[in-house]
């Protein structure tokens, strides 16, 4: 409903005539700015989006029980240490002397408290897909949570990654609305100022058992358009830019700035539908394979950030298979393959988004460049995200279509393995042997065997070149050079604990 | 008009365009969508690192610029006139029933009106390629659906001042019906503003067609129009300038022709009508 | 004159109507945004649930007078992707919006006037034709071209004005000259016709007949009759600009009406989008009566056909 405050608020959005921009530039270095694509709407962090960039928000504030480090291991946060009671059995020892910056106590009814509100379906959280597989959360001590789930889950603790701890006396006091924007709790930062959509600020706390950050500010904000996010880093407006094209991040290294790439826990692959008729045959999809250069790809269009893959699981995943090699460039045997396999004339009309993962379109422009020159004719369709996420989810896209299968922050190849299981609407491929080994992996609690069954899994869609596999995609961060401390993580979280700003 | 060097220049300037455009099958020299990861981004002929092959350089693909200009040019005039046209029969035959009708056909028309202004483009966009797919057509419709509102009000304003005129009157005198009235004798006196406003439309079009592009909503790729290979160029402009100027320069110069053209038609056909 | 107005109050309610049934429409019969909200890593039963949650898997007739029952208490729901009134983040963005597309106009006026009477005074002239040409080529070339020149110039280069963002008058500066110079065009050539035609009045060669000079005719008389119709022309067709500024806001940060419809949009965000399409209806109609008024106000013509018809 509009009350009549609404419409004060909305009449202050009138610019007056604030400080001069000139003087708020030349503004203590102590406070980092920090350019996004994106701003949340809201400050609730396991409610309404999931995913980057929303999540580099919410880390300053908030924490998980696990987190992930930089090689892709779970490692304790608000949890110190879990155990496998029996199969479907977890129990987490939570960590003492936490508090929110509110002062209330972190404890076992706290976080269970945040999780039943996760998976109440009421309140329709979005996060609530991730540890879908949790049937009850039990209270078995102050520190200490029993987690019963519904069938055998190994990877409990890295769903857990997901789950941001929220305060429930404050919660419960403020309401849903109110938290939404002002937040509180256990991280090293607090929210001193939000405008939703476009802006945050953040202040340095005391008492979080994060430590006491470098930076005693930071200003994150929205700017949509890449090249405005490059300008503005440049221009010194920011400290840091996230996601920055391959052909944008040319212009930096220069006067100041800096690139910083790393892998992240995804992989880009156009997925052929191997039910299709046309692409049945497997020597068809292999011939696909080596008909495109992926190599060159990696190199020209995305000038080299990316890594060339021939599976679903880079080295930073559970499930990852150093002995699969990517398909070779070899467009003779590609023709080769598809003179054995009796192929005339093939059609196959690419879909894509444009937008949606760094350079999706052009990368699949280039695919479909390969494919005319051994004689397939390619097309390709570009679809609006929505249109896109409609049709994915309802099995459509035939026969073929540009994904971003990303598995963080669990870094563990079930999260893209799931989407091949045969009684998946999206699933392209029905493969009685696949599903076998992927009902075996859900329920294996040894870790080494269940690795092993996901690196068959690899093995096995690689083999049946279940799609045009094509690279690991890297983030990039364009980054002042008066910026230190910085490492990126392969969730596309910024860790702002360890970074400084100097002058 | 033949008297003027800045109609004629546009004028000429047109008709090239038309040339190259629907000659570009024949004039351009190399195919507009062969891609070469390896060649891409070369500067034009004449800058270092250029070669003759590719006249005005390369795109990020490493497909000939001067050839998806030419194919480019061609789509563009072609959803640009479609368009336009889709808008001018529309927003003239309502106008028309408005504007002569009046009352209720006259409001009702004008509260469609609102209603359509009341819709951002690429909200329609969005909406209609969403339900009918993307393709040329639907380009061209949704381009001719958001501009009728222009034509229906200027073709309306006209034809109220119309009816009153003496010829009406003794045509009703003398025993035509409305209709007639309105296609044999109001039409053809609006007709002359409605292609001064023509003019204008293309060129309105061909412009937008590239913002229907900044959100993927434009021609199909990899077929070229000239919004559509500046928008790719966007993130190039630091290092590769020429993929965004090359198709510019075609733009600003079919857009400032058409619109010449324009003004000097209509100072040709009436220099004291009312225009929008 | 209170007839009038009472009358299109009513033509705005029809209007309003019209606009929430179409755009009920297109959205639900253009994807849900339950799956995009979602995300990808969820299960179809997971949807499903959210979609039940939601409400939208209620029978659309129930959806909709829902809806439309919502919409005339002015309740629009919350936004779907943070929960914030629909009506009230609309407004606030509709306040943003209305300050770049003014100040556009005021610049792209305060440009193309001059050029738009030049233009008349000797209308077929070279320099006429030049000045003409340079203002359609503000139309010409696209904002995704001039708006990031003018960021690297400006912003990066000389470091004298923000890339982005809005706040302060300095933040102003280049969005408005970005999408000016668009605008630039349309008020020339209305600018033009407007003075021509008024230069080509009975009352004006009268004057010139009776030996007036030249320019204050010009100056005087014309411009003050020619600006009136040319200001409430391009006024009827400020609600257009405000979601045509859409990629200006995008480029340039501006947390606008244009662009937060498209996002809503692209994310099937539905009350947002009613919202902001309901705002930028009632902006549109409320214009139109107001340029309607001035304009039979004006033109004796109009007035009596209005009377008549």
């Amino acid at each position: 409903m509009l009350h009549r405050r609404d419409l004060v608020a909305a009449a202050a959005a009138v610019p007056l005539v604030a400080a001069p921009w000139a003087a708020s530039r030349a503004q203590s270095p102590a406070v980092l700015r920090v350019a996004l694509g994106s701003m949340v709407a809201a400050m609730e962090p396991n409610a309404r989006t999931s995913g980057p960039p929303s999540t580099i928000v919410y880390y300053p504030i908030f924490d998980t029980l696990v987190a992930t480090d930089a090689q892709g291991s779970p490692v304790p946060a608000l949890a110190t240490a879990w155990r496998n009671a029996a199969p479907d059995i977890w129990e987490l020892d939570l960590r003492a002397d936490v508090r929110f910056s509110n002062g209330e106590r972190f404890d076992a009814a706290s976080a269970k408290w945040t999780l039943d509100r996760v998976l109440n379906p009421e309140n329709r959280q979005v996060v609530r897909a991730r540890i879908a597989t949790i049937k009850s959360v039990e209270v078995t001590g102050p520190l200490a949570l029993r987690i019963v789930t519904t069938l055998p889950d190994p990877i409990l603790p890295r769903r857990l990654a997901s789950v941001f701890m929220l305060p429930p006396t404050y919660f419960q006091r403020v309401g849903e609305q109110e938290f939404a924007n002002r937040p509180i709790g256990t991280g090293p930062f607090e929210v001193t100022a939000f405008q939703p959509s476009a802006s945050v600020t953040l202040r340095a706390v005391e008492g979080s058992w994060r430590g006491r950050p470098q930076v005693p500010q930071i200003m994150l904000r929205s700017i949509p358009d890449a090249s405005t996010r490059v300008a503005a880093l440049r221009a010194g407006e920011v400290h840091i830019a996230e996601s920055i094209p391959p052909d944008l991040a040319r212009q930096l290294g220069q006067g100041g700035t800096r690139v910083v790439a790393s892998t992240i826990g995804q992989t880009n692959l156009i997925i052929l539908n191997t039910r299709n008729p046309a692409l049945a045959d497997r020597r068809v999809r292999q011939a696909l394979n080596h008909a495109v250069d992926k190599e060159a790809i990696v190199q020209q269009l995305l000038s080299g950030y990316g890594e060339v893959t021939g599976q679903l699981v880079a080295t930073n995943g559970v499930g990852h298979d150093p002995a699969i090699r990517p398909y070779a460039y070899d467009p003779a045997l590609a023709r080769q393959l598809l003179q054995a396999a009796g192929v005339r004339n093939l059609s196959v009309k690419i879909h894509t988004t444009q937008g949606l993962q760094l350079m999706d379109r052009e990368v699949t422009e280039a695919v479909a460049g390969y494919l005319s020159a051994v004689g397939v004719t390619a097309t390709i369709e570009v679809l609006e995200t929505a249109a896109y996420v409609d049709a994915y989810h309802g099995g459509r896209m035939d026969p073929a279509f540009f994904i971003g299968w990303w598995y963080f922050p669990a870094m563990d190849g079930d999260f893209v393995f799931v989407w091949n299981e045969s009684s998946r609407p999206q699933s392209r491929i029905r493969n009685p042997e696949f599903d076998r080994l992927y009902a075996a992996s859900t329920s294996e609690m040894d870790s080494e065997k269940r690795a092993g069954l996901l690196r068959q899994m690899g093995r096995l869609l690689h083999e049946e070149a279940a799609g045009i596999f094509l690279y690991h995609p890297q983030q990039t961060f364009g980054v002042r050079a008066e910026v230190s401390g910085f490492t990126p993580r392969p969730d596309r979280v910024i860790n702002f604990d360890t970074i400084a700003v100097s002058r | 008009m033949r008297r003027e060097p800045a109609v004629l220049a546009a004028l000429l300037l047109l008709g090239a365009f038309v040339v190259a455009a629907f000659g570009a099958d024949w004039i351009a020299p190399a195919d507009p969508l062969a891609i070469s990861l390896r060649a891409r981004l070369r500067p034009p002929a004449w800058m270092e690192g250029g070669e003759w092959r590719f006249l005005l350089g390369t795109d990020h693909l490493g497909r000939d610029l001067a050839s998806r200009i030419l194919h480019g040019m061609r789509i563009s005039l072609v959803v640009g006139i479609a368009a336009a046209t889709l808008s001018a029969l529309l927003g003239g035959a309502l106008g028309l029933l408005a504007g002569y009708l009046g009352r209720g056909v006259d409001s009702f028309v004008m509260r469609i009106a609102d209603v359509q202004l009341a819709f951002p483009l690429l909200v329609l966009a969005i909406a209609v390629i969403g339900i009918v797919g993307a393709s040329l057509p639907a380009i061209v419709l949704v381009l001719g659906l958001w501009g009728w509102a222009g034509f229906a009000r200027v073709v309306r304003a006209e034809v109220m001042v119309q009816r009153e005129l003496d010829y009406v009157q003794a045509a009703l005198v003398g025993g035509a019906t409305p209709l007639r009235v309105m296609v044999r004798h109001i039409l053809p006196n609006v007709t002359s503003s409605m292609i001064v406003l023509w003019t204008f439309a293309v060129a309105q079009a061909v412009v937008v067609e590239g913002a229907l592009s900044f959100v993927g909503l434009g021609v199909r790729p990899p077929a070229p129009s000239l919004g559509g290979i500046m928008n790719d160029g966007r993130q190039v402009l630091g290092n590769a300038w020429w993929v965004m100027v090359m198709p510019g320069l075609a733009i600003v110069a079919l857009v400032v022709a058409l619109n010449l053209l324009g003004d000097a038609l209509r100072d040709h056909l009436d220099p004291r009508r009312v225009q929008d | 004159m209170a007839r009038i107005v009472l009358s299109r109050l009513v033509q705005l309610g029809f209007t309003l109507l019209g606009v929430f049934i179409v755009l009920f429409v297109i959205t639900r019969m253009s994807g849900d945004p339950v799956a995009l909200l979602i995300g990808p890593s969820a299960s179809t039963e997971q949807i499903a649930q959210l979609r039940s949650a939601m409400g939208f898997d209620r029978p659309l007739w129930a959806q909709f007078t829902g809806e439309l029952l919502g919409a005339m208490r002015l309740d629009f729901g919350v936004s779907l992707r943070g929960g914030q009134d629909a009506l009230t983040l609309a407004l606030g963005h509709l306040a943003v919006s209305l300050q770049l597309v003014v100040g556009a106009l005021v610049f792209a006026v305060a440009l193309a006037v001059p050029v738009g009477v030049v233009a008349a005074v000797w209308p077929r002239s070279l320099l006429a034709r030049l000045l003409m040409s340079v203002a359609f080529i503000g139309q010409a070339v696209p904002i995704f071209f001039s708006a990031p020149l003018l960021i690297l110039l400006f912003a990066v280069a000389w470091h004298v004005l923000p890339t982005s963002g809005w706040g302060t008058w300095a933040h102003m500066i280049l969005p408005v000259v970005a999408l000016g110079m668009v605008l630039m065009a349309k008020v020339a050539r209305v600018m033009r016709a407007q003075m021509l035609e008024v230069l080509s009045q009975d009352y004006i060669r009268t004057a010139r007949s009776k030996g007036l000079d030249g320019w204050s005719i010009v100056t005087v008389h014309a411009l003050r009759n020619a600006m009136v119709p040319t200001v409430t022309v391009i006024g009827a067709d400020l609600g257009q600009l405000i979601g045509s500024a859409v990629l200006t806001e995008s480029i340039f940060a501006v947390p606008g009406l244009g662009h937060m419809l498209l996002t809503a949009a692209l994310a099937r965000d539905y009350p947002l989008l009613q919202a902001g399409i309901f705002l930028t209806a009632v902006f549109v109609v409320s214009l139109n009566l107001v340029v309607d008024m001035l304009c039979a106000m004006l033109d004796p013509r109009i007035r009596a056909a209005g009377a008549r018809g």
